[in-house]
């Protein structure tokens, strides 16, 4: 049979694909899978057996006679397509497809990136059906659009660009599906991938939020912004996302205004000092010393007496090896992890210290700035607060308070003229955007919940009471 | 061109507004009391660092002496300046003992602002010591 062979040159001499032949009631049919893709208990159990009681006047209608929901007719350039998607091909008269797909996810396994102390703790995983699922068990709405794009021309990923038809801007998914269409490379493994191309800027601070939780997903949704699935990732990516909502969690909405509004206050200062703090320490200790009170001051140079090397290297080596065991204890496995912590949290600081290496109040200022900069969930936010921190630091050393000024100022201008699709960053402080307003560093709770103008032109969301 | 502008801007401020020379705190002498004798129209200037010690106890301190004698107190500055490699701290002085009368000609020309002033009849130098 010319299109079997033809099937088998391609296949080449992987083994997981399987060829079987059946003849029943004179009727030959040749059935191919992939056998790792395919789930075999549901085609011994349901499809083969419904073979197997095939009749020829069956074969006209042979789409309800299969016990699936999802038998398609296909025609032959297409069998490779779907028998790599988890579907079982049956050539008989006509080219059948039918969908008998293995669970090859974790299932939904709770959150573990995003932690929060209320709300829902389920979290994405690899599958994009059950992702969708997850978003349209909390919003059951025709509204909710999913437009299905293929990427990569070896990985063949799904892409799903959601979003609310009746609030979101529609020319929003238009730009994003314009420019994932453009993409042509061989395959994207990862939401990350897409992020890349998105984020069509140079900023050092991320526009795009990657985020495993559903529930905030949905919300982004609701608020009128894209959120896009992509098979095998457990990351959506919500855009456009702005300055303020990398201070915001999903806790914040389960919890009383004043508490929200008081952890984000803590959060805006944890930024700062996560940013300014090491600069700030060098300046007042190398150059500016006028703004230390004598105590102060005579406490620091105890400290450093027997330090050899100079402040702003001691800092440097300290951000270093902070980074060091970070990273290591990021990926080293949980057991070991704790076992790293203890050892250079703990032993290697006081160590150092003992040996006068560097001096306590630098372990200090280091480790502030630096757990300071943890609070947020967003790995690519503290990633740009580590570069700024560096950054100001390097000014710090070189021109004291005045560079550090300089830094900050040239940090928010860059904050100030950011764009995300044509819409500024640091929205609603600039513009000023009185709705989001009152969800910003301040939660205030309205009687009418309304949109960010900026978003969407259907700003109303309804009421509470 | 706009990086560029922003940064020759940035370095013409920096020299208008006269960043302070770079110092490592351990090379630093933060002088505590400030000592002006004016004798036979010279004037000899004692300083006092206060050289904080940290031990298991807590933080102690000793303390280091130095003076120059010359005509003008910009000179003896100076040369207590160029007989230390470490860099003389004033402005946290927080006493100034002088015979000298017009302790306001001192303050400036030294620019420090003392808490306290003190005009001994005799022994600058031993009440000088002294405080603490």
């Amino acid at each position: 049979m010319n299109l079997l062979d033809d099937l088998k040159n391609k296949i080449g001499p992987s083994t997981d694909y399987k060829f079987k032949s059946i003849t029943v009631d004179r009727i030959s049919i040749n059935l191919i899978f992939n056998e790792v893709l395919t789930d075999g208990a549901i085609i011994n159990d349901f499809i083969l057996r419904k073979l197997m009681l095939l009749r020829k006047k069956d074969l006209k209608h042979l789409n309800n006679y299969l016990p699936d929901t999802n038998v398609l007719v296909i025609n032959k350039e297409e069998i490779l397509t779907y028998i790599n998607n988890g579907f079982l091909v049956i050539i008989i008269d006509k080219i059948y497809a039918i969908e008998c797909k293995a669970r090859l996810d974790r299932g939904i396994t709770t959150i573990e990136s995003e932690l929060s102390l209320t709300g829902p703790k389920d979290s994405f995983s690899e599958n994009f059906n059950t992702n969708l699922g997850l978003i349209r068990r909390r919003i059951k709405s025709c509204e909710l659009f999913v437009e299905d794009i293929e990427i990569g021309r070896s990985s063949k990923t799904k892409v799903g660009i959601l979003y609310m038809n009746h609030i979101v801007n529609p020319t929003l998914p238009k730009k994003i599906k314009n420019i994932l269409e453009k993409i042509d490379i061989d395959g994207i493994i990862d939401s990350s991938y897409l992020k890349i191309t998105l984020e069509d800027n140079k900023s050092i601070f991320p526009t795009i939020m990657m985020s495993e939780r559903p529930d905030k997903s949905s919300m982004a949704l609701l608020e009128g912004k894209v959120v896009i699935l992509v098979d095998m990732s457990p990351y959506a990516l919500i855009l456009p996302s702005f300055f303020i909502d990398f201070f915001h969690t999903t806790d914040d909405y389960y919890q009383k205004s004043s508490n929200a509004t008081f952890i984000r206050i803590i959060r805006f200062f944890a930024f700062l000092i996560a940013v300014f703090t090491p600069a700030f320490y060098i300046a007042v200790t190398t150059r500016n010393y006028d703004l230390v009170p004598l105590p102060l001051l005579l406490m620091l140079k105890a400290g450093r007496t027997f330090v050899p090397f100079p402040a702003y290297i001691e800092a440097f080596l300290m951000i270093i090896a902070f980074e060091i065991l970070k990273e290591s204890d990021l990926r080293m496995s949980y057991t070991s992890g704790s076992a790293i912590s203890i050892l250079g949290g703990l032993i290697l600081g006081d160590a150092a210290v003992s040996a006068g290496i560097v001096s306590p109040i630098m372990i200090i200022v280091i480790a502030i700035s630096s757990i300071a900069g943890l609070i947020f969930t967003s790995l690519e936010l503290v990633n740009a607060l580590r570069i700024y921190k560096i950054l100001l630091l390097f000014l710090g050393t070189i021109f004291g308070i005045y560079g550090v000024i300089v830094g900050g100022i040239y940090m928010f201008h860059k904050l100030l003229t950011l764009k995300i699709f044509e819409i500024p960053y640091f929205a609603p402080f600039h513009p000023i955007e009185k709705n989001e307003l009152n969800d910003s560093f301040i939660k205030k709770e309205q009687k009418i919940k309304k949109r960010n103008s900026l978003l969407t032109k259907n700003i109303v969301r309804g009421k509470y009471r | 061109m706009k990086k560029i502008f922003f940064v020759i801007i940035v370095f013409i401020i920096a020299i208008l507004i006269k960043i302070p020379k770079y110092d490592e705190l351990n090379n630093l002498a933060i002088i505590e009391s400030v000592a002006v004798i004016y004798e036979n129209k010279d004037f000899t200037i004692y300083l006092k660092e206060i050289i904080p010690i940290k031990d298991e106890q807590g933080i102690n301190y000793e303390y280091e002496y130095y003076h120059a004698k010359s005509s003008s107190l910009e000179k003896t500055l100076q040369k207590i300046k160029s007989n230390t490699k470490k860099k003389i701290y004033l402005k946290k002085s927080k006493f100034l003992v002088t015979n000298y009368e017009n302790s306001d000609f001192l303050k400036k020309k030294l620019n420090i602002k003392p808490k306290s002033i003190y005009h001994p009849s005799s022994d600058i130098y031993g009440f000088l010591k002294k405080l603490d």
